[in-house]
């Protein structure tokens, strides 16, 4: 009952937090931005999610992300462990972390970086509202989001 | 002169410290650790800065998030944002990274992830 309680009141924290106007910094500056309608019913979501990540054996450990892109993370992973980890072999991180990459590089577009593992520590810099922190049976997951602007043509030589 | 009496002589030349005066403590010499590139796309004098950077992170801490935000925050002052460091013993990733600015290698039992993106 304390892990419940535990993961809802994490859960509440950050859709507190995302319920915040968000502001972009200029220099001095800071201009508001237009934030999307509130999920009508986020009490709904955070019970939701909360249920996933017992059921999932999640911690989530630290996130800026909204709640249906929690959600769509843990699922997917979930679902990738139990795609590349039967029991027996060595889980490959850099496999599942290839497929969680790609996925949210499709549905959120471009650029998602992954890290799978049991030791390790990072120090990285994302897009608001892309990344989310978390650990799954004895594996922590970072998944995070920068801002890239490809490259169309090949720079004058 | 025989071997024997120069291996003496050079003995005798040999200062020893009196047996009152406090010995000196042994300055531990630090082996030099084992880097290994295994993977780079990056400028071989920019992957020794990295290495070099990862060095002197590893003297200065222990945690690996903090020996992480060293080489991060050197590479965003010395060339600009956005750079993202990962640091550790086990770990599996996947990411994207500007041309010539990714690089990974160990140093000793740790891995160092190191690249460019946004």
């Amino acid at each position: 009952m304390q892990k419940v309680s535990f993961l809802l009141s994490q859960m509440l924290s950050i859709t507190m937090e995302e319920e915040q106007e968000p502001k972009l910094i200029h220099g001095s500056k800071a201009m508001r931005m237009h934030t999307p309608t509130p999920n009508p019913n986020p009490s709904q979501t955070i019970m939701r999610l909360a249920s996933l990540a017992i059921s999932f054996n999640v911690r989530l450990k630290s996130s800026h992300m909204p709640l249906h892109m929690q959600e769509h993370a843990l699922r997917h992973t979930r679902s990738l462990f139990l795609l590349h980890h039967p029991p027996s072999p060595k889980p490959s991180n850099t496999l599942i972390a290839r497929a969680l990459k790609k996925e949210f590089d499709s549905k959120y577009g471009l650029a998602w970086h992954c890290v799978i593992g049991n030791s390790f520590g990072s120090f990285v810099s994302h897009t608001g509202g892309g990344f989310i922190y978390f650990s799954i049976d004895s594996l922590s997951v970072l998944l995070f989001k920068t801002e890239v602007h490809l490259v169309t043509q090949p720079p004058p030589t | 002169m025989s071997e024997e009496a120069k291996k003496n002589f050079a003995g005798a030349l040999t200062a020893r410290p009196n047996s009152d005066e406090p010995k000196p403590a042994p300055v531990p010499a630090v082996p030099p650790k084992k880097v290994i590139i295994k993977s780079a796309d990056m400028i071989p004098d920019m992957q020794k800065e990295a290495v070099d950077i990862a060095v002197a992170a590893f003297e200065k801490y222990n945690v690996e998030k903090d020996v992480a935000e060293q080489i991060k925050k050197e590479f965003d002052k010395r060339h600009g944002p956005t750079w993202h460091c990962i640091v550790g013993r086990n770990f599996g990733s996947y990411v994207t990274h500007e041309t010539n600015h990714f690089v990974y290698f160990y140093l000793d039992q740790k891995a160092v992830l190191l690249f460019k993106s946004g």
